[in-house]
C-alpha cells in the first residue's frame, strides 16, 4: 500500500510530452512529482505524487476535462477524479536535500467547524500521516493515494456549466539545521473543464433531489461551522442520507417561521406543495420578513437564480425524493 | 543565577538531563514514593481514536439473528466501487460471539485479525452501544463528554480518570502519563501531576545548557518554594512547588526509560518498528513506562497512561472493504498493535496487570455517504487485557431504518426491556472504576460519576458497574 517514489521513476518533462499521446490512448494518467513552489533548495521538503500536466513545459497543475482519460472515474459525471498522494523528503529534485521534517500541515484538513473544511484534505493529511513517525528522516515516505474530485459548477443559468478548481496547500516545517528550520509551502491546483459533450443535469444528477442536494447542500450547505455533522446549525443537518428527512414536513427552528405554520419544506400531499410556507425558499431567494432570519448561504452569494428555481419547482411538486420534476433538469 | 522567564523558555529542549537530582531532595517528606493506593501493582491504558470510529464496520453483523441487523446493515450500505459493505464471506475469518439482544451472529472487521487473536484467548471485551443521552455530532463536544464522563454541558472540566486521580492522589505524585504533547481530557484535575510526553526519549526539564549552576539552582528554587509556602501556608506556591518538583523528578527519570527498554527489550523494540504504526509507536511508549516500573527505576509510578491515534474522520473515500483501504488500514494498525503490546506485556510478566479501553468520540452515521460516513452516535467499545472477561456486551444499536434519527442516526436507549438497549458510557467507566481501580461503589456515584435526572427510558437514572468484562 505504501508507494515509494524512486528519483529513477519519475518522468522528465522531454519523457512527459513525448509518451502523452500514447498514454492517453491507453486511457491512464503518468503520475509525476510536483514539487508545489517554494525555494528550489528547500521545495522537496514535501512533494505531491499526481498526474500533473499544466503548464506543458513544467507542469504544476492538473487540467482535465470531465470524462477525459485524465479523469480516473472515466465518466462524464459533472465532477473529475485525480488520484493525489502527498510525499516528504522527496528526492526527485537534485538541488534539494531534505533533511527531514517534524510539520506537515495541509490547509483545511482539520473538522473544526470552519466552512473550509474538506474531507478530502484531510484523507490527504491522514494517509501521509499513517507513515510518518515525525521527526521523519526516511527518504520519499508518501502517503497512499486519495482520490481527489473536483467538481464542475453547473448546470447554471442557460444551462451553461463553468470549470471547477480545487487547490490543495501545503505547509512543511525542516527539522532544526544549525538551529534554523526551513519551510516549503506548496499548492496543487486542480482543474475540472465541462466536457465538451455537455452540461446536462440527467447526466451529473439521478434526480431532482440528487441535483439539490449535490449542486447545492453538499456545496454551500453541509459545510464547516454551518449545517454539517461537525456543527449541525439549527439543529438542521443538510448531508447528503439525512437532508431529506429533514425538511420534509419538518417545522423550523426558527420561532416566528414555527408560529407561522411555516415547515422547513411544506408539502401538501403527494405531489403539491407550498413554496410560499417552506421556510428553505424564502431562505435561499431572500425573501424573509423581519424575524424569519438570515439569507441562506450566511455572508456568502445568493445562490444562482437556477438553482432557487429548481427548488421552488422541487417543492411545488411535493417534494419528491426521487424522480425528475419538470423544469429542474 | 535567578531562574527568570527568559532563561526558563531559553532552556527548553536544549539541555541534556544526566543526572539524578539529588539524594537530599529524594528524602524530602513531599516528594511520596510509596504507591499506597487503590490501584496497587495495576496498570491502565485509555486509547483514544480520533475522529468518530465507524462502528457499524469494526462489529459488523453477519446474519439477522431474531431481528434484521444484517438486512438494515445491506440496506444502509452499499457494495461495489465506492461502498463499504462487508459482505459475509469476508468475515468468517473474524468471527466473535452473538448479539446479546438479537442473536445474530457478529464478526470483527477483517482488518482487525490481531483483535481477534486475543478475543479467542477470552481477553477481548466487545461491548456494543457505547454512548451517552442525547449525542453531540461535534467532534469536540463529545470527545469531551467520552473524556469528562459527563453528558454535553454538564461537564465541570474534569476528567473521569483524573477525578479518580484526585481521590487518590498528592501534588507530588505522578500517577499518570499522556503519550502525546498534552494531558489529555480523561486525567484532567488540578490535584495531582499528569506528565505528557509523546516521545520519553525528547523529555527534558528546561534547564538552562548556558549555565552549568542551573539545574542545581533549579531544583533548590523549587524546594525553597515548597518548603516556605507550606511553612506559611500559601497553597498555590505549594502546588508550584510540589508540581515543579515532580516534573523535574519525572523529566530525570522518563527519559532515561527509552535507552533502557532499547537495551533490555530489543526484540520487542524491532517489531513495534517493523510495524511502523503511529498506533504502534505509542503503544512502545507505554511499554517503555511499564518496563520502567517492572524493572524498579526510581520516581517511575505512572500506572495510567493515555494514548491516542487520529485519522478515523472517515467522511471521504473510506476504504473499508479491501487491504489498501483507509479504513481498514486504521482498524489493522489498532488490531496489530494492541497484538504486540499484549505480547510485550505477556512477556514482561504483566498481562493480567493490565486493562486497556479503546474509544473514540462517536461512532458514524448508519447510512453511508458517496464513498464515506459522516457523523455518528453510539459505537462498540473494546476493553481488554488478561484479567478481562472476553466475550460480546451490550447490545448492538438497532439499525433499521425505520429506527433511525432524521439524521440517520441510532437513537440512545436506556429501556430495560429493549433489545437494542444502548450502553452508557458511565457504565463502562463504572465497572471499570469498581472492578479494577479498586474504587467504592458508593464513591464512584458521589466523587466521579453523576446520575442524570429524567426519563429512565433515555436517562442514564440507574448505574450498573458490574457489567461483567471484569470482576
Amino acid at each position: 500500500m505504501r508507494r515509494q517514489i524512486a528519483s529513477g521513476t519519475v518522468p522528465r518533462v522531454v519523457a512527459l510530452l513525448a509518451i502523452c499521446a500514447a498514454v492517453l490512448a491507453a486511457g491512464a494518467t503518468p503520475a509525476a512529482v510536483v514539487g508545489g513552489g517554494g525555494s528550489a533548495k528547500s521545495d522537496c521538503l514535501a512533494v505531491f505524487d499526481a498526474p500533473a500536466n499544466e503548464p506543458a513545459r513544467r507542469p504544476r497543475n492538473v487540467r482535465c476535462a470531465d470524462g477525459a482519460p485524465c479523469d480516473a472515474d472515466g465518466l462524464v459525471n459533472g465532477r473529475c477524479e485525480f488520484s493525489v498522494s502527498l510525499c516528504v523528503n522527496g528526492t526527485a529534485d537534485p538541488r534539494c536535500a531534505s533533511p527531514g521534517v517534524t510539520a506537515v500541515t495541509v490547509a483545511h484538513s482539520v473538522d473544526d467547524g470552519t466552512p473550509g473544511f474538506d474531507p478530502e484534505m484531510q484523507a490527504i493529511a491522514t494517509r501521509l500521516g499513517f507513515v510518518l513517525e515525525l521527526p521523519e528522516t526516511r527518504a520519499d515516505r508518501c502517503g497512499a493515494p486519495t482520490p481527489v474530485h473536483v467538481a464542475i459548477d453547473g448546470p447554471r443559468a442557460k444551462g451553461r456549466c463553468r470549470k471547477g478548481v480545487k487547490t490543495i496547500r501545503v505547509a512543511t516545517l525542516s527539522t532544526p539545521v544549525a538551529g534554523r528550520a526551513r519551510t516549503d509551502v506548496d499548492r496543487l491546483k486542480m482543474i475540472c473543464e465541462p466536457s465538451p459533450a455537455g452540461c446536462d443535469a440527467r447526466t451529473f444528477f439521478t434526480s431532482t433531489f440528487d441535483r439539490v442536494q449535490t449542486q447545492i447542500f453538499d456545496r454551500s450547505c453541509a459545510v464547516g461551522g454551518c449545517h454539517d455533522s461537525q456543527s449541525t446549525r439549527a439543529d438542521l443537518l443538510l448531508e447528503r442520507g439525512a437532508a431529506y428527512d429533514n425538511l420534509v414536513g419538518r417545522v423550523p427552528t426558527n420561532a416566528d417561521a414555527a408560529a407561522a405554520g411555516w415547515r422547513r419544506v411544506a408539502t401538501l400531499d403527494a405531489t403539491h406543495g407550498d413554496p410560499a410556507t417552506s421556510y428553505i425558499f424564502h431562505k435561499v431567494s431572500g425573501d424573509l420578513p423581519p424575524g424569519f432570519g438570515e439569507r441562506m448561504p450566511l455572508h456568502r452569494a445568493r445562490l444562482d437564480d437556477t438553482l432557487v428555481e429548481v427548488i421552488r419547482r422541487w417543492i411545488e411538486a411535493g417534494a419528491p425524493a426521487d424522480g425528475w420534476v419538470p423544469g429542474t433538469d | 543565577m535567578a531562574i527568570s522567564r527568559r532563561s526558563f523558555l531559553k532552556g527548553s529542549g536544549l539541555a541534556a538531563a544526566s543526572s539524578l537530582v539529588a539524594p537530599a531532595l529524594l528524602g524530602n517528606p513531599f516528594v511520596r514514593t510509596a504507591f499506597a493506593d487503590t490501584i496497587g501493582d495495576r496498570y491502565f491504558l485509555s486509547i483514544f481514536l480520533d475522529g468518530g470510529n465507524d462502528g457499524f464496520n469494526t462489529v459488523i453483523p453477519v446474519n439477522d439473528g431474531g431481528a434484521t441487523l444484517r438486512a438494515a446493515y445491506d440496506a444502509a450500505r452499499a457494495t461495489g466501487t465506492d461502498g463499504i459493505n462487508i459482505g459475509p464471506a469476508a468475515l468468517a475469518a473474524t468471527l466473535i460471539g452473538t448479539d446479546p439482544g438479537s442473536g445474530a451472529q457478529l464478526a470483527l472487521h477483517p482488518a482487525l485479525t490481531g483483535l481477534k487473536q486475543l478475543y479467542d484467548l477470552g481477553k477481548v471485551a466487545v461491548i456494543q452501544g457505547c454512548g451517552y443521552p442525547r449525542p453531540n455530532l461535534s467532534h469536540e463536544e463529545s470527545r469531551v463528554a467520552f473524556q469528562a464522563g459527563t453528558p454535553p454541558g454538564l461537564g465541570t472540566g474534569t476528567g473521569w480518570l483524573g477525578r479518580y486521580l484526585a481521590a487518590n492522589y498528592g501534588g507530588s505524585d505522578i500517577p499518570g502519563v499522556c503519550l502525546r504533547s498534552e494531558v489529555a481530557g480523561e486525567f484532567r484535575q488540578t490535584a495531582t501531576s499528569v506528565l505528557a510526553a509523546r516521545r520519553l526519549r525528547y523529555l527534558r526539564f528546561p534547564y538552562d545548557g548556558d549555565y552549568g549552576d542551573d539545574v542545581a539552582r533549579k531544583r533548590d528554587a523549587f524546594n525553597a518554594l515548597y518548603q516556605g509556602a507550606a511553612a506559611q501556608a500559601l497553597p498555590i506556591a505549594e502546588y508550584l512547588g510540589t508540581s515543579g518538583v515532580a516534573t523535574l523528578l519525572a523529566t530525570e527519570s522518563y527519559a532515561g526509560l527509552h535507552d533502557l527498554y532499547q537495551a533490555d527489550r530489543a526484540a520487542f523494540d524491532g517489531a513495534y518498528d517493523a510495524l511502523d504504526q503511529g498506533l504502534a509507536y505509542n503503544l512502545r511508549e507505554a511499554a517503555k513506562v511499564i518496563h520502567g516500573i517492572v524493572s524498579g527505576v526510581p520516581n517511575v509510578h505512572a500506572r495510567l497512561m493515555q494514548c491516542a491515534t487520529g485519522g478515523y474522520d472517515t467522511h471521504s473515500d473510506q476504504g473499508s472493504t479491501t487491504p489498501d483501504g483507509h479504513h481498514w488500514q486504521l482498524l489493522a494498525e489498532v488490531g496489530d498493535s494492541l497484538k504486540l503490546f499484549y505480547d510485550d506485556c505477556a512477556d514482561m510478566g504483566v498481562a493480567d496487570k493490565i486493562v486497556v479501553i479503546v474509544w473514540s468520540e462517536f461512532g458514524r452515521r448508519v447510512p453511508q455517504n458517496d464513498n464515506g460516513t459522516d457523523h455518528g452516535t453510539q459505537y462498540p467499545m473494546f476493553v481488554l487485557g488478561g484479567a478481562v472477561q472476553g466475550g460480546v456486551y451490550g447490545n448492538h444499536p438497532n439499525i433499521n431504518e425505520s429506527a433511525l434519527s432524521d439524521d440517520g442516526n441510532t437513537s440512545y436507549s436506556q429501556g430495560a426491556a429493549d433489545p437494542f438497549r444502548s450502553t452508557d458510557m458511565r457504565d463502562v467507566y463504572g465497572t471499570i472504576l469498581k472492578h479494577w481501580l479498586g474504587m467504592p461503589h458508593g464513591t464512584i456515584l458521589s466523587n466521579v460519576l453523576t446520575l442524570d435526572g429524567g426519563d429512565p427510558a433515555e436517562r442514564w437514572t440507574q448505574e450498573n458497574f458490574d457489567l461483567g468484562f471484569l470482576v
